[in-house]
């Protein structure tokens, strides 16, 4: 082994955990709101404007009527964090498993600037996504 | 009653001592194969017989050209790892009866085979050097010409010391098969001996760590515990694995705060 | 698997390294967690990545385009079934996940089966209880 320093593998590993961890609880909330109260075939551009833009999470699934009026940035703070620490928990974890291979060693600088790069397209898509369901943007954007 | 009960107790070891084992030994010699193949042999059994036993036994009487890594026979020189019945054990610290019958018995997985039951170990050994599993002191000994160890620094130790380098674990990993870069557990519970030794001071504690927190060092154990299973002197290279990265990890968070 | 070899040696190849079908009968739990969490992760993240895509339909098409697809997907009962799976992915995942920051934090390193068992029995548990909030 090398004894070149790479200080940031402790660091990314580090991360790899907390986002982990973090994300059972965000992940967990987002199949509560989605898939438990909402119900994933009731959902419409309508009421995930309602969740992004005003944090109403309304539905009518197998627990009946609920409605949760959550404070709107602590909903949409849970959103993008969820974004954030998805794509860098899952990138990251997918780019180790390439790494340990042998085959691709000649591969590891592309493979890491794929990976940067490739997350941060996806986060630009999340980040997107967030925004055509925030009012006071899309009433601005909106292509029609 | 009891009488009878005891005479049939004795009888049944008797019985088994005429009993026969199989074994599907894995064969490939260079000069005469151009592929490995799998052996079937038959050999009487005694009792207490280990699987190097019954190698040996086939060696004598049936096959002289089976090739077995063998030396001392009592668990002590790591030389005849085998992979028997699909686990990697010591050939000489496996009771032929305690295994379901046939028999597999098969070269280390993983590392590439030189003849029949034995490989090529010098890439593990250049995996242990790779941690440099030396004792480096950062001072001179504080009293007379001996470095003394206080018992309790041994203590945690003890287990990691037994390592007889016979390669079962590494084998065993499926990292450090895939990742030629990763020491593999073994070399990394050597680490972990030398890491642990107070006497080598505080500073090339630090270079230790560093040098074993590189990309393809301690942060590529998965858990997967088929080192800790496997090893035959019951050392727990996971356990000396998470400690030590459990450390590194305090460090930097110390270091940030 | 060795580079440098003194001596000639046969390379039994990768389907060493990857264990063959007859190994995987005698995998110990700890192999089956390490293989069902990176199996799991591997779905999250390709779920992850078309998730993005699908719901990206809000802003490139827009709202009405957004509301038909994804209503349209979940009328389809195979994306229901497959979407507990998703589910049980993550909540194996998450739950495996725990024990292994445990083991970095170096606790319960010596009841890893147990653990692992846990792991298993709680996720058939809680996947159980939200089937129907998938299918109904
Ligand atoms: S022969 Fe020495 S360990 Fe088995």
């Amino acid at each position: 082994m090398s004894t070149k320093k790479s200080n940031t593998a402790g660091w990314n590993w580090f991360l790899q955990r907390a986002t982990g961890v973090a994300l059972v609880v965000l992940l967990g909330f987002h199949f509560a709101v989605e898939h438990f109260i909402v119900g994933a075939h009731h959902i419409t551009a309508e009421n995930t404007v309602e969740r992004i833009t005003y944090g109403v999470i309304e539905g009518d699934h197998v627990l009946g009527q609920i409605s949760i009026n959550m404070p709107a940035f602590l909903y949409q703070a849970t959103a993008i964090l969820l974004l954030a620490f998805s794509i860098y928990h899952g990138m990251y974890g997918v780019y180790n498993i390439l790494m340990e291979q042998d085959g691709l060693k000649k591969y590891r600088a592309q493979l890491k600037y794929f990976f940067i790069v490739f997350s941060i397209v996806l986060f630009i898509q999340g980040i997107l996504i967030f925004l055509a369901f925030f009012e006071p943007f899309w009433e601005i954007y909106d292509p029609r | 009653m009891a009488t009878t009960q005891e005479t049939q107790k004795t009888e049944t070891p008797a019985a088994a001592e005429a009993e026969t084992a199989t074994l599907d030994v894995f064969r490939y010699i260079p000069e005469e194969d151009d592929k490995p193949h799998t052996e079937t042999y038959e050999i009487e059994t005694f009792e207490g017989m280990t699987v190097l036993d019954a190698l040996i036994k086939i060696r004598d009487e049936q096959d002289p050209s089976l090739t077995v890594r063998h030396s001392c026979r009592m668990a002590r020189c790591g030389s005849d790892a085998l992979y028997i019945n699909g686990t990697q054990r010591l050939a000489c610290n496996t009771q032929v009866s305690e295994l379901k019958q046939p028999i597999d018995v098969e070269p280390l997985p993983r590392f590439d085979v030189i003849r029949d039951l034995v490989v090529e170990m010098s890439e593990f050994y250049n995996r242990m050097e790779s941690v440099e599993p030396w004792f480096q002191p950062d001072h001179e000994p504080e009293t007379g010409d001996e470095y003394l160890q206080s018992p309790e620094n041994r203590k945690n130790i003890d287990t990691v010391l037994d390592c007889i380098w016979c390669a079962a674990c590494t084998s065993s990993c499926s990292p450090a098969a895939s990742d030629s870069d990763f020491p593999g557990p073994a070399a990394l519970a050597k680490a972990y001996r030398f890491y642990k030794d107070e006497r080598e001071g505080e500073e090339t504690r630090r270079r230790r760590l560093e040098m074993l927190e590189n990309s393809h060092g301690i942060y590529r154990c998965h858990t997967q515990f088929n080192c800790t299973e496997v090893c035959p002197k019951n050392i727990s290279p996971t356990e000396a694995i998470m400690e030590m990265s459990r450390d590194a990890i305090k460090e930097k968070l110390r270091f940030w705060r | 698997m060795s580079k440098e070899r003194r001596v000639e040696s046969y390379d039994r190849g990768r389907i060493e390294d990857l264990g063959r079908a007859k190994d995987w009968a005698i995998h110990k739990p700890g192999m089956w967690a390490f293989y069902l969490h990176r199996f799991t992760g591997l779905v999250l993240s390709f779920y992850l990545v078309m998730h993005l895509g699908v719901l990206g339909t809000g802003f490139w098409l827009g709202h009405e385009e957004y509301t038909v697809i994804l209503q349209g997907l979940e009328s389809l009962y195979i994306v229901r079934v497959l979407e507990i799976g998703l589910f049980a992915a993550f909540v194996f995942h998450a739950l495996n996940g725990i024990r292994i920051v445990m083991f970095d934090m170096t606790v319960g390193l010596d009841i890893q089966e147990q653990l692992f068992y846990l792991s298993i029995a709680l996720s058939f548990a809680i996947v159980l209880a939200g089937v129907p909030f998938f299918l109904l």
